[in-house]
């Protein structure tokens, strides 16, 4: 199935929930500065919208939130990836590869 | 999951509220400071951090539709608007709320008369056999009957069925010791039948006899209500020959009623039942004195037989001719 037309939300839930898989548990502004150096700079989104999609997914059981003290006495929200969000990375994956893999065949052949 | 952590966020929006503020100034923070590092000024940096960010409000609104039940937290504001506005025109809303609890009241009020009236059973064990004695005179139904003329029509009925005598049920000041603190009772004079018409066995001690509490030699007894004797003594399981003090005169306890009656008339609950050989002498001989309502119940002896046939004898029916209906009664309240 194509990704519809939530393709961008799906984009950042994706990309949110590789980072929180492969780094651990991070606070918002450090999965910010994660996106911006793996896609170096080609996502330039405004950085307050992350805040929604991470408090989405926290809603939808994929992430857990909680409030840590950091290293120089400052509160911050750590997010950190749980199994249900590791399912639906896995899902997400598979049918992103899929349908890219579709595209590849479409422009090779045509 | 996701329904009922919304609905704890949206009961605690104020935790949320500031959850999310702290989280957006944590970020920025740390933007600015990064920018800080890398040589701005502070208020450079800042501004940088904040543009970067983009729109606050639009951010706190999209998160807060994603943490909350955005439906509740509308019918919370909804009602705190009502509430508000209802203040500020308080003459109409004592009227809204005058005409809603009269309305509201009236018909709690009709439905718990219905509910007396047809939906419950009279607690007796077959109350469809139960019948109210009533008079027409002149055209006039009447339900109430003299002392003679009961006696009257028990001798007339024979062996086809009994009828009871009741009386109206009256409030008394009861003590259940002579110098015990007063207490109002509901008490009811009955014919020493009465129990055995409505077919009631007693809980305790014994109800009235037929054979005894009769003129003139009656017995200072009453029998309790199940209630009043949970109510004034405790459920005491040696009650039977206590003391019972009514208006100032002494009875002594005979026994205690079934659970569950209180009474054959809708709505009154009656807690002591005397022989009606207890009341006034006068309504012994004056037939004048009609007081009483009567119920008839077939005989024992023919059980399940109920007769409405029965005739009352031409000497008895003159001048007046006598009825039996089913009786009202059989529909109880409690």
């Amino acid at each position: 199935m194509a990704p519809a037309a939530r393709s961008a939300q799906t984009a950042l839930d994706m990309l949110v929930l590789t980072i929180l898989s492969r780094r651990g548990p991070l606070h918002g502004y450090g999965i910010a500065n994660a996106i911006q150096e793996i896609s170096e700079d080609a996502l330039r989104v405004e950085e307050g919208s992350l805040y929604p999609a991470l408090h989405r997914m926290e809603e939808a059981g994929w992430i857990a939130a909680e409030w840590t003290v950091t290293e120089n006495k400052r509160r911050a929200r750590i997010y950190r990836i749980n199994r249900a969000g590791l399912t639906q990375l896995e899902a997400e994956r598979e049918r992103w590869t899929n349908f890219a893999g579709g595209v590849a065949r479409v422009l090779r052949h045509a | 999951m996701s329904l009922i952590s919304k609905l704890r966020n949206t009961l605690n929006q104020k935790q949320i509220n500031s959850d999310l503020a702290d989280e957006i100034r944590d970020h920025i923070d740390r933007r600015a400071a990064q920018f800080e590092a890398a040589g701005m000024s502070a208020d450079e940096a800042r501004r940088r951090a904040a543009i970067l960010f983009g729109g606050i409000a639009s951010v706190q609104e999209q998160s807060r539709e994603h943490r909350l039940w955005t439906t509740l937290d509308q019918i919370f504001s909804d009602i705190r608007y009502a509430c508000r506005g209802l203040l500020r025109n308080p003459v109409f809303a004592l009227t809204a709320i005058a005409s809603l609890g009269l309305a509201i009241g009236a018909n709690t009020a009709i439905y718990s008369i219905i509910d007396a009236a047809v939906l419950r059973p009279l607690p007796v064990p077959q109350p469809d056999r139960l019948f109210t004695l009533s008079s027409i005179v002149k055209g006039q139904e009447e339900d109430r009957f003299s002392y003679p003329r009961w006696l009257e029509l028990s001798e007339a009925v024979g062996d086809s069925g009994r009828i009871g005598l009741f009386d109206s049920p009256v409030r008394a000041e009861a003590q259940t010791a002579p110098d015990g603190p007063p207490a109002e009772v509901t008490q009811q004079f009955v014919s020493p039948n009465a129990f055995d018409v409505l077919g009631l066995p007693p809980l305790v001690g014994r109800l009235f006899s037929p054979a005894e509490d009769r003129f003139p030699s009656p017995r200072a007894v009453a029998v309790l209500s199940h209630d009043y004797w949970q109510r004034g003594f405790g459920g005491d399981p040696g009650i039977v020959g206590k003391p019972l003090v009514l208006n100032g005169r002494r009875f002594s306890v005979l026994g205690v009623a079934a659970k569950g009656f209180t009474g054959p008339e809708p709505g009154k609950f009656v807690d002591v039942w005397l022989p009606v050989t207890q009341t006034d002498p006068g309504i012994f001989t004056n037939p004048n004195f009609r007081a009483f309502r009567l119920l008839r119940a077939p005989s024992q002896s023919r059980a399940f037989a109920i007769d409405p046939s029965w005739s009352i004898p031409a000497r008895l029916a003159s001048p007046y001719s006598i009825k039996l209906s089913p009786d009202r009664s059989q529909y109880y309240s409690r």
